[in-house]
């Protein structure tokens, strides 16, 4: 059934290791993908702690994987019916498919043993349809909106902008009067804005330090103030030629006095 | 001036000396004291003992462990104790040199470097020994000579001459007389007598001989009996026919008597110094002899001998052989007066002055403690700039150099004083002749010396470069040519401003690199194949006799042409020519040019032209009122000579050139110059090796461009234009909330160096839209959120855009803008919906505006420290990191940089095109997107801002190697590239009394050191915060980024980056050479696909879209340049704006950026040529390992029969699947996949 060569191991690290044909290569042998899939298991703190029955977390996606390829991709495993696709953050092949039911679910991660297995065909991955010139001229036209639609847009958005800032002021003002669990209150200007950027660390600025003010004491007074600048200048002059000393020592050792 | 005054002149400055001498040991003896005050302050039981080992003697740093100044080890005591005084004992050591090389010097570290360098060429002292065998063998050889009868009639002088075997055949030694050869009715006879003195003369005899690739000559003077000549035979080559027989006799002997004493040596014949007169004796080392262990075989020493015969200084009334008398008594009877025979007279007086100016030098060095090695630092100099003293070389080398010295050491400053001191030190005395060379005119005002004291001889007068000895009636400098002067004092003035850089260490330049590669040095390179003598007409009795070269008499001659030709247009003309060979003492001579046309002899002309004066399109001659002088120019000119009306009512004789994109102005005055006056050349066979280059610029197919000079901005002008009515409509609304500031260009079309010219309503340049730049006056009440700020900007287009419309509206072109408003969502990576407007111009130019607002650097900044304000690395926190830098490049690095690179390209004419073609080069190997422009600009400035050791380069071409040049040599990774892009002052609005060099011969010795500093400190703080070159491999500082890597820095730092830097440097190694050996341009620009690990094949996107696309019809040919409106269909300019390449790629590079290193052609010119996006796979992904669920590329499992048993975990990467992936994701702009590799 399953075409000769392809033996897979039953699981990597705990991962079902589908092959998804994409191709056929010069020789015709058969172009396989690899998605790594599991039952998902999330930390129970985070937020889609609840859907762990239905979801099945999928590493190594193709590139071009959508909500609508997922849910094509899904209906190859029994018809299972996809509900939500979450990518993750840090790898973008990454991410949870959330099925309708746990059904469903457990209809994906059984066929995908069987493929594993070699008990059923893998079948292949249905790109979408944009892809090359139509992509990127589409891209191009997406880019310049209707003008009026833009601005009425605009215009919303900075209203929205507008209240949300206020309620934030209002909350600004509320954490002047408070005092935190170690006695200190925040400090905010009244010309504040808003609440972005408080807490957040300032801009580092190149600090440049002035240099101080001459100090009019005469610093070539006494015998040992002389001696003292003297042996400075000398210190200063060795110290010089040590460091060039070094330098050359360090050109001579790159072979850079050959003249040919 | 008499001999008591010089000596008390002597005396003082031996005074001044001592006196010096003994300030710098009272200052230590000052130091010494407070040593031991000091001494107090640190353990004072150790007091005792560090002063007595202070006394005991000098010692190594232990510390150190340098033994390399084979100071004795201390090595008694308590190592404890000792090591402290040894310290202390070494200081006071350290403190004299430090103190002395500080005032005698101009750093310690110059001084250091001079010192190494020494050491570094000192012959080797085994090799002096072998050699002082051999010389002892020679000379005792050469004593036992047997001496001929007297008075030799010329056959009988033949005849007495034996055989010699040259490994090929065996034939009588000839005698190498020089033309004209005797003849058969002279009446002088010849003989051979043992030479009266020996004199190991030249800088072996002098010590001041270096090691060379090439090996060092040992030049022997045997002196001639004078009983051999008469009176007269200075006359008519009589000296020099007697002479030739002298060599053939010692050549006869000295080989019979080295086949006696089994010296192994081969002998052969070599003029001296290119002097066809003068013939010697070359002796060298036979090579495969079996007598290997010989003792005197010193074929390893790489020495040769040479035997120079010369004469005494009174063999004949060296009156009668100054310069301006004639020698040689031709029969012309057109002739009032035989013309002066210089050449040939200095050549008998040279063969005079051997040993007589090795004792002047001598005497000079005995003095002058530095003398010798400043010698040997001239020679060095002179070499790298391709002098020596052989007259096809310049006529200039260590000899003359040293002569310079020893005279300046006498006298030489216009009041008579000396120039050079006995005190000096080498630097000081190698700087001080520099400075000589470059200030004073030995041309106009000649200098006399006298060697000895002898004699006060009334000097002859005379022209040319002249430094003449009084006493002997000798030009020390007759070799020199005008040509040769010129070039001369051009590098003396170049490295007098070297010397005086303060801020930058020019050692290397000066010493180290050769700096005369044609490539490199000239602007223009230009071959002339040499024909026979014979051929040329000109080269009549009256020219053999001033030039008995005819190498010589040719290259003055073309000298003359040119110079007279390029005028202004040339700065320098050099002409180099090949010495010639040595050849079989078999053969009386050998031909001075060969002109056969596979290896024949060439005279190269190399041209440094004046940027400013070397394409213009006139060469103005006198007015038509001079009657004289404009027949002189037509004369000179010929047919292109026309009379003209200027536009200031003046009427002159000129000639037009019409200028060409691919042909310097000069090149055609050359080629039409050699054709006039060098008829007998043929026209096909002069070369111009360096004009390829130029094809490779990317240029419109339009005449009328192709019409213009390579420097011509006009299309950039007309862009610029288009742009300031735009930006100044702008600036005059003020129905606006805000007041618009400025508005300001940032991309490479608005600064001369984008690489395809901007031509109008040519949408598919990748440059087509200049993305400009508009800032409103201050305002505090901007919101505090990017995202909020980003729409209160696009707010603000949509009214400037009402207003824009508005404003046009009377305007007679208001139809023919356009304008749009667009949200882009790449403008900055990361930061979505980024509003700009777009307006086409009546012109056919676009420019996209985008709006700067002060605070946004701070809502920026935000992104790339993060909201959690740690120091954890998170994605969010890389993106925004991302986001900032390329915010900090397009709105506030790029005005400058563009404000910056524009009077720079204006300042600089050729620096446009070389950028452009730079740029071109990066593009078609691949590299182009690996690179800012911004780089590349900044790269290409360097041979413009900083082009020591050379001038500012005066075309495409040298400035194109240079760039090369500079990126085939060097190290990123230890070396910052510090640019100066300060104006230097002008010598003309502040003059400093005294400082005459002060002239801008190069450019980037005046940077400030607190500039350069700072940039290096800043260079090394950068290494230490990358030393892996994830960030960013190259280091550019300027004073407009401190930083040094506002446009080198990765986007997101990738331990591929360094990759790209070392394929660069590769390629361009590769590039250079060769550029120096062939000029084949096309292998230059041809890139190799061999390298990467596949290839996919695109497919053009013009012809894909153009079959799709319903409305495009009937434009398919025509000319882009030709059309003079913008498609009126939306999607039909979408096609043809859209970068669908560039999209594609930039796809890529986001999907596969961890595992796959992408490099592309064409995203500039995609017409021309296909077009390949190239991969190579990630190294450090190759391979299986454990499976990570996290892992950013597309991985398979490795086959369980391959993979060991336990190994079921691990995976690999899926190439072939990825590979599929791409195809699909370019859909139809993917012909197919190569895949160069398994």
């Amino acid at each position: 059934m399953v075409k000769a060569g392809l033996k897979l191991p039953d699981n990597i690290n705990g991962y079902l290791p589908v092959p998804v044909q994409v191709g056929e290569s010069a020789s015709g042998d058969a172009i396989y993908h690899f998605v790594y899939m599991r039952r998902h298991q999330a930390h129970s703190s985070t937020a889609h702690g609840k859907n762990d029955e239905r979801t099945v977390f999928a590493a190594n996606l193709p590139a071009d994987s959508t909500l609508s390829t997922i849910k094509a991709f899904c209906q190859g495993f029994g018809g299972s019916i996809v509900e939500k696709f979450i990518r993750d953050d840090n790898v973008e092949t990454n991410g949870q498919i959330i099925l309708v039911d746990k059904a469903a679910c457990n209809r994906v991660l059984s066929f995908a043993k069987k493929i594993v297995k070699g008990e059923a065909e893998p079948f292949g991955w249905q790109g979408e349809g944009l892809n090359g010139t139509e992509k990127y001229l589409d891209k191009y036209l997406q880019t310049f909106p209707e003008r009026e639609g833009l601005q009425s847009h605009v215009d919303e958005y900075m209203q929205r902008f507008a209240k949300a800032e206020e309620q934030k002021l209002r909350e600004v003002q509320k954490m002047v009067n408070r005092v935190d669990d170690d006695g200190f209150t925040l400090v905010v200007s009244s010309k504040r804005k808003s609440k972005g950027g408080i807490g957040a660390e300032a801009p580092v600025e190149e600090v440049v330090s002035k240099p101080k003010k001459r100090n009019p004491e005469k610093t070539d007074f006494y015998k040992f103030q002389i001696r003292q600048q003297k042996k400075e200048k000398m210190n200063d002059l060795l110290r010089k030629f040590k460091n060039d000393q070094e330098k050359v020592r360090q050109l001579k050792e790159s072979r850079r006095f050959t003249p040919y | 001036m008499g001999v008591t005054d010089r000596k008390k002149r002597l005396n003082s400055t031996e005074a001044e000396e001592s006196s010096k001498k003994q300030k710098v040991v009272a200052s230590l003896a000052d130091l010494e004291s407070e040593n031991e005050d000091d001494s107090e302050l640190e353990s004072s039981d150790e007091e005792e003992e560090g002063k007595e080992s202070m006394e005991m003697q000098s010692t190594d740093d232990e510390e150190d462990g340098d033994e390399e100044d084979g100071v004795a080890r201390f090595s008694n005591g308590d190592p404890k104790t000792a090591n402290k005084a040894t310290r202390k004992a070494l200081s006071l050591q350290e403190v004299q040199i430090a103190k002395e090389t500080h005032e005698l010097f101009k750093s310690n570290i110059f001084k250091l470097q001079i010192d190494e360098l020494l050491k570094e060429v000192q012959l080797k002292e085994t090799h002096n020994k072998t050699i002082e065998k051999v010389l002892h063998r020679l000379n005792d050889i050469i004593q036992a000579i047997p001496e001929s009868e007297s008075g030799l009639t010329l056959s009988e002088a033949i005849a007495s001459l034996g055989s010699y075997n040259n490994g090929k055949k065996t034939g009588t030694i000839a005698i190498p007389f020089p033309d004209p050869k005797p003849n058969d009715d002279i009446k002088y006879t010849f003989s051979y007598m043992k030479p009266e003195e020996t004199h190991l003369v030249g800088s072996f005899g002098f010590k001041t001989a270096i090691k060379q690739p090439e090996g060092v000559t040992i030049d022997i003077a045997l002196i001639m009996p004078k009983t051999l000549f008469q009176d007269k035979d200075y006359l008519n080559y009589r000296y020099f026919h007697k002479r030739a027989f002298y060599l053939a006799s010692l050549a006869d002997g000295i080989n019979k008597g080295a086949k006696k004493t089994s010296l192994p040596i081969k002998i052969s014949y070599e003029y001296l110094n290119g002097d066809p007169l003068r013939p010697a004796l070359l002796i060298e080392a036979e090579k495969n002899t079996s007598k290997k262990e010989n003792e005197l075989n010193f074929a390893k020493t790489n020495f040769k001998i040479r035997i120079l015969p010369g004469i005494h200084k009174d063999t004949f009334d060296v009156r009668k052989l100054s310069p301006e008398k004639n020698c040689v008594r031709i029969q012309d009877q057109q002739l009032s007066q035989l013309p002066a025979t210089l050449s040939y007279n200095s050549s008998i007086l040279s063969d005079a002055t051997y040993n007589y100016y090795l004792a002047f030098l001598h005497k000079s060095a005995r003095l002058c403690e530095g003398f010798r090695e400043a010698a040997k630092l001239g020679r060095l100099w002179l070499r790298q700039r391709g002098f020596n003293s052989s007259v096809n070389s310049g006529g200039f080398g260590h000899f003359e150099f040293s002569m310079v010295m020893a005279v300046l050491l006498k006298g030489g400053a216009s009041n008579g004083n000396r120039i050079l001191m006995n005190g000096f030190s080498s630097y000081q005395l190698f700087k001080a002749t520099i400075k000589y060379l470059s200030e004073n005119d030995l041309k106009s005002n000649h200098v006399y010396f006298a060697a000895s004291t002898s004699t006060k001889l009334q000097p002859a007068t005379f022209s040319g470069i002249a430094l003449y000895d009084k006493d002997i009636h000798l030009n020390i400098l007759s070799k020199m040519s005008d040509w040769s002067y010129n070039a001369l004092k051009h590098e003396a003035s170049i490295t007098l401003e070297l010397l005086g850089d303060m801020a930058i260490d020019r050692f290397e330049i000066l010493f180290l690199k050769k700096i005369a590669i044609p490539c490199l040095h000239f602007d223009s390179v230009i071959r002339v194949p040499f024909t026979l003598p014979s051929k040329d007409q000109n080269y009549n009795a009256l020219a053999k006799v001033q030039y008995p070269s005819y190498k010589e008499f040719f290259v003055q001659r073309m000298h003359r042409v040119l110079s007279r030709g390029l005028g202004e247009r040339a700065e320098q003309i050099i002409l180099r020519t090949e010495s010639s060979t040595s050849w079989s003492v078999i053969k009386r001579r050998v031909n001075e040019v060969n002109d056969s046309e596979v290896n024949g002899d060439v005279l190269t002309i190399g041209l440094i032209l004046n940027p400013t004066e070397c394409e213009k399109a006139v060469t103005h001659g006198p007015s038509s009122e001079f009657t004289d002088e404009a027949e002189k120019f037509r004369q000179f000119w010929g047919k292109v000579a026309e009379l003209r009306r200027f536009h200031d009512g003046s009427i002159k004789e000129s000639v037009v050139w019409s200028p060409k994109q691919g042909k310097l102005v000069a090149h055609s005055i050359v080629e039409y110059l050699i054709g006039r006056h060098f008829a007998y050349l043929e026209s096909e066979s002069i070369e111009f090796p360096g004009e390829g280059a130029i094809e490779y610029l990317p240029s419109p197919n339009d005449k009328a461009i192709k019409e213009t000079t390579v420097t011509s901005t006009l299309l950039y002008q007309q862009k610029l234009s288009s742009f300031e009515k735009v930006a100044r409509i702008m600036q005059e609304l003020y129905d606006l909330p805000l007041r618009i500031k400025t508005v300001l260009p940032t991309t490479a079309s608005m600064r001369y160096t984008s690489v395809d010219l901007p031509i109008p309503y040519k949408l598919s340049l990748e440059s087509f839209f200049d993305n400009a730049v508009i800032e409103f006056e201050t305002s505090g009440r901007w919101p505090d959120d990017l995202f909020a700020t980003e729409q209160t900007k696009t707010a603000f287009l949509l009214k400037i855009c009402e207003e824009f419309e508005k404003a046009i509206k009377n305007n007679k072109d208001a139809e023919k803008y356009k304008i749009s408003i667009g949200i882009s969502s790449d403008f900055v990576p990361n930061v979505k919906s980024i509003g700009f407007l777009q307006i086409l111009t009546p012109e056919g130019f676009g420019f996209r505006f985008r709006v700067f607002n002060d605070r946004d650097s701070v809502l920026y900044k935000r992104l790339a420290i993060g909201e959690d304000n740690n120091n954890k690395q998170t994605k969010k926190k890389r993106q925004g990191e991302a986001s900032y830098k390329v915010f900090n490049q397009k709105y506030i690095g790029s005005i400058t940089h563009t404000r910056t690179i524009q009077s720079l390209a204006r300042r600089f004419p050729f620096y446009s095109p070389t950028v452009r073609l730079v740029k071109k080069w990066f593009d078609n190997h691949k590299l182009s997107q690996h690179i800012s422009e911004e780089t590349i600009e900044l790269i290409c400035l360097k041979p413009f801002v900083d082009s020591a050791p050379y001038s500012i380069p005066s075309s495409v071409n040298s400035a194109f190697n240079r760039v090369l040049h500079f990126l085939s040599i060097w190290d990123w990774r230890i070396s910052p590239l510090i640019l100066d892009l300060e104006r230097p002052v002008d010598p003309n609005s502040q003059t400093k009394s005294g400082t005459s060099a002060f002239s801008n011969l190069v450019q980037g010795t005046q940077m400030s050191t607190k500039a350069f500093a700072k940039l290096s400190s800043s260079f090394e703080k950068h290494r230490q915060n990358d030393p892996v070159f994830t960030h960013a491999p190259l280091f550019i500082g300027t004073r407009h980024d401190s930083t040094g890597v506002l446009w080198t820095q990765s986007i997101y730092p990738s331990p591929l980056s360094k990759v790209f830097t070392s394929r660069m440097t590769a390629l361009a190694r590769a590039a250079y050479s060769t550029i120096s050996i062939s000029n084949d341009w096309e292998t230059i620009f041809t890139p190799s696909n061999s390298d990467y690990d596949f290839l996919i094949h695109l497919n053009n996107p013009n012809q894909i879209t153009k079959s799709k696309s319903s409305t495009s019809n009937g434009y398919k040919n025509l000319s882009i340049i030709q059309a003079n409106s913008f498609p009126k269909n939306e999607k039909e300019f979408a096609t043809k704006i859209t970068n669908f390449i560039g999209e594609f790629y930039s796809d890529l590079n986001q999907t596969y950026g961890d595992s796959i290193l992408f490099f592309t052609n064409g995203l500039n010119n995609s017409e021309e040529s296909e077009v390949i996006i190239a991969g190579l796979w990630n190294p450090e992904i190759l391979g299986s390992r454990s499976f990570k669920v996290n892992m950013h590329y597309s991985s398979k499992p490795v086959e369980a029969s391959k993979s060991k048993k336990n190994a079921t975990s691990e995976v690999a990467l899926n190439k072939d699947a990825i590979l599929e992936e791409i195809k699909r994701l370019g859909g139809d702009l993917v012909k197919d996949i190569e895949i160069n590799k398994a």
